[in-house]
């Protein structure tokens, strides 16, 4: 049979991307598929208005005035859930996003693009807890550090700069009694400084002869507050200083000459073949193409799914691969919430020595507070039209002044916000803090993604995605929302409201073709040989409550190293 | 403000007077003032509760007038353009032959009036509905502000009658629910968004949408707008993590 390529890996997001650089430095064909569009390649001058080229493999094709011109900065244009370059669907922007079904209260918040939803992540790369991998995964922690540190230094993740909103945090954790960390791996609770996959700042940066916008054109963080509108800034798209992996691992990958990447490209189908030997096993994928509709397959000796926690079991699903009642269970998402309080220009001019804040200063999110065994709280600053919609528009405790409240309660104000109340909250915009919260919320069956046979998109039966909190789930989030709230009160804030995020919030979204369960620890399935997943799917939970990035990319790396031995040695 | 010719894409100006007209009176209702004239809630209903153009607008102008109320709130910035922009393109599936686009603004402006309707019969408005001012528009126009967050409640509580809202909400709380919260996050975002400044181009389709003029609204929030940069480095709490 005439091959395709020796892999094929589906999504070029946080971990298909990673496999792909591994592969390709082995000598190893492989071939991406991507669902959306490439930005900051020249083979698509307008890939939001044109189909331009079929696939680029030459890193020659990426260019950095490209990327800052469609990297935009503004939040509209970036991150409209709807139609944001960002947005979950294809590259042309007059369409309908896919639709997705969630049924209640929520938001799904997935990305289409050559680095996924690492465009507009926060580049947040902390490792997993090691108490909630030891003893729980099939694999140890020690297993994983290997490949923690092979991709700690290729993105590279540094320990963040401290800027304001950063260092009012660390005065208000050290003041409620948290030790300071200055490890990779927390076993105790404490703060520490966010290691982020954000290159360093340039030292010219406070040296006021340069201007900033030739900063911009430099290497280094230039600590815009843009990380989740996209970074633009750097002197080449593989030298941009936030790390999604469109700007780190493609790069590499394209280096290799071995890896061809096919944006507008969207896997409908895995198509298998019984072998005599190794029983099923897969041989190749079915695709449409995004501009044109055209359908198409593709074949290869290894494919490797890459497309994120609700895709990569639809697909299992709508390929009518072997059933498995784990397939698309045991989600694990985080269960976030959001707090943030509102602080005096006095006590700001007392702690930082300036009147404000700033949260839209430095990167997204700069710091954290480490509780293994309970989960995570990083104090974050986003641009004012994401605030307003996330604090006082996303909640499921409906309008805060219903909402019966208690003096003994740890927030003032709980729900959502609006009328005068809302727009004085947003003049005061420069005086608040936020801290989102991160749980260990734990895998449950009952979580996770079904298909719904009656609606469906151009590829097929969409996803339904459901997730009910526990009562222990619901019980962690509350204390460190208790924590978040203390640590914000001890550092001087007036106000503190609760945002109480719907528990149908997807991000972070991992462990719906848990390694044990539907993999196995090799991350191929049990039931389809040469099918191999490099997602956070694979986790077999949510790694503790830390960022899952990081951890899908160590794995898509020991991923890729394992498939390579037993295939193409 | 500018004046708002300047921004008002030339289809929209025959709706201009419309606009004006429901403006006043919700700049009226914001006032401590009684309504001095109101039809009963029967004899208004038979007429309000067909689904017009008119209607549909009203209501979202009222929703975003009530989330961000004047002056300058985001019925200045008319920001219910987007939520119908945003409701009638963000939907689309499957159909026998191609994807169909399934326009929501209709049926979701029709849920809060009869949210409305809901609160006016059950007699728990505070304040009496002013359908005086602008006979076009639904129930939900003619409640105060604070009645209008009162029937939203009812919705998102699931205390209207599921069975008589029109689809894709009929029987269906969960989704009800979900376009409640997604409303307003649409007018905050909207709102304190760059996308008023993108002028006469914000209706147009995304990658034609051009920054014709600077988001005013930053500047009283203190907020410089997309950056190249700031010169914030305080230091270096960690240099390098250990194992």
């Amino acid at each position: 049979m005439n091959l395709d390529a020796d892999v094929i890996i589906i999504g070029a997001g946080g971990g298909g991307a990673v496999a792909a650089k591994e592969l390709g430095e082995l000598g190893i064909k492989v071939l991406i598929l991507e669902a959306g569009p490439w930005y900051g390649n020249k083979k698509w001058l307008h890939p939001n208005r044109e189909r331009g080229a079929v696939s680029s493999s030459s890193v020659e094709d990426l260019d950095i005035n490209l990327l800052r011109s469609q990297y935009t900065k503004n939040e509209h244009t970036m991150n409209s859930y709807e139609f944001g370059r960002f947005r979950w669907g294809p590259a042309d922007r007059r369409r309908s996003p896919w639709h997705r079904n969630l049924p209640k209260n929520g938001l799904l918040w997935q990305a289409t693009g050559v680095g996924g939803t690492t465009q507009h992540y926060w580049a947040n790369s902390p490792r997993a807890y090691s108490k909630a991998i030891d003893d729980v995964w099939p694999i140890s922690y020690r297993e994983l550090i290997p490949y923690y540190e092979k991709v700690e230094d290729t993105l590279p993740v540094r320990p963040a700069p401290t800027t304001p909103k950063e260092e009012l945090f660390y005065y208000g954790a050290k003041k409620a009694g948290w030790y300071l960390l200055n490890t990779l791996n927390p076993t105790s609770p404490g703060y520490r400084p966010n290691p982020n996959a954000i290159l360093h700042p340039n030292e010219r940066l406070m040296d006021t002869d340069t201007s900033l916008e030739e900063i911009s054109k430099m290497e280094g963080c230039t600590l815009c507050g843009h990380c989740i509108n996209g970074c633009p800034h750097g002197p080449s798209v593989d030298k941009v200083a936030k790390r999604p992996t469109n700007i780190s691992y493609i790069p590499l990958a394209l280096k290799t000459q071995n890896v061809e990447v096919r944006p507008n490209t969207y896997t409908t189908k895995i198509l298998t073949e019984d072998h005599s030997k190794e029983g099923l096993r897969a041989a190749g994928v079915q695709y449409r193409d995004t501009w044109t509709g055209e359908t198409g397959e593709l074949y290869a000796k290894v494919i490797v799914m890459a497309a994120g926690c609700i895709e990569s079991p639809r697909l299992w699903l709508n390929s009518n691969l072997p059933p498995n009642s784990w397939v698309g269970r045991g989600l694990t998402h985080h269960y976030w919430d959001w707090v943030t309080g509102l602080f005096d220009e006095k006590d700001l001019m007392g702690i930082l020595g300036q009147p404000s804040v700033n949260p839209f200063v430095g990167p997204t999110s700069g710091g954290r507070l480490d509780y293994p065994g309970l989960g995570c709280i990083q104090p974050a600053g986003l641009s004012p039209g994401l605030f307003s919609s996330l604090t006082f528009g996303f909640t499921d405790s409906g309008y805060h002044f219903a909402n019966n409240h208690s003096p003994d309660d740890f927030w003032d104000q709980e729900g959502r916000v609006v009328g005068n109340e809302l727009k004085e909250w947003m003049y005061n915009y420069k005086n608040t803090l936020s801290m989102m919260i991160l749980t260990d919320d734990q895998p449950h069956k009952r979580n996770g993604v079904t298909l719904n046979p009656l609606v469906k998109d151009e590829h097929g039966p969409i996803p339904i995605v459901q997730y009910t909190a526990s009562k222990e789930d619901k019980q962690k989030r509350t204390l460190l929302a208790k924590f978040a709230a203390d640590i914000l009160r001890k550092a001087g804030a007036k106000k503190i409201i609760r945002s109480n995020w719907p528990a149908h919030l997807f991000a972070h979204i991992e462990s719906t073709m848990r390694m044990g369960f539907v993999v196995d620890s090799n991350c191929e399935a049990y039931q389809v040989k040469r099918l191999f997943i490099a997602d956070n799917s694979v986790h077999f939970n949510g790694i503790g409550g830390p960022n899952p990035t990081l951890t899908t990319q160590a794995l898509a790396t020991r991923t890729a190293e394992k498939l390579a031995n037993i295939y193409f040695s | 403000m500018d004046n708002l010719d300047d921004v008002l894409p030339s289809h929209q100006l025959h709706v201009k007077h419309f606009f004006e007209q429901i403006k006043n009176m919700l700049m009226d209702q914001n006032s401590d003032e009684q309504p001095s004239l109101s039809l009963s809630a029967e004899t208004s209903l038979s007429v309000q509760m067909a689904i017009s153009f008119q209607n549909t607008r009203a209501a979202f102008m009222a929703f975003a007038d009530a989330v961000i109320p004047s002056t300058l709130g985001a019925l200045d910035l008319r920001i219910d353009d987007y939520m119908v922009w945003i409701l009638d393109h963000f939907v689309s599936i499957q159909g026998e032959w191609s994807v169909k686009n399934i326009p929501l603004s209709s049926q979701t402006a029709r849920i809060l009036d009869i949210a409305a309707y809901q609160l006016i019969t059950s007699g728990n408005i505070k304040v009496t509905p002013d359908y005086s001012s602008n006979p076009d528009g639904g129930p939900f126009l003619a409640l105060s502000p604070n009645d209008r967050f009162e029937a939203i409640r009812l919705l998102e509580n699931q205390q209207v009658d599921l069975e008589v809202l029109p689809p894709p909400y009929r029987n269906n709380g969960g989704l009800v629910k979900n376009v409640i919260t997604s409303l307003h996050q649409m007018v905050m975002f909207g709102y304190y968004s760059e996308w008023f400044s993108l002028g006469s181009t914000r209706q147009a389709y995304p990658e034609d949408h051009r920054i014709e003029r600077q988001p005013f609204l930053w500047e009283s929030l203190n907020y410089p707008g997309p950056s190249y940069g700031y010169r914030a480095v305080r230091g270096f709490l960690v240099d390098k993590f250990s194992e």
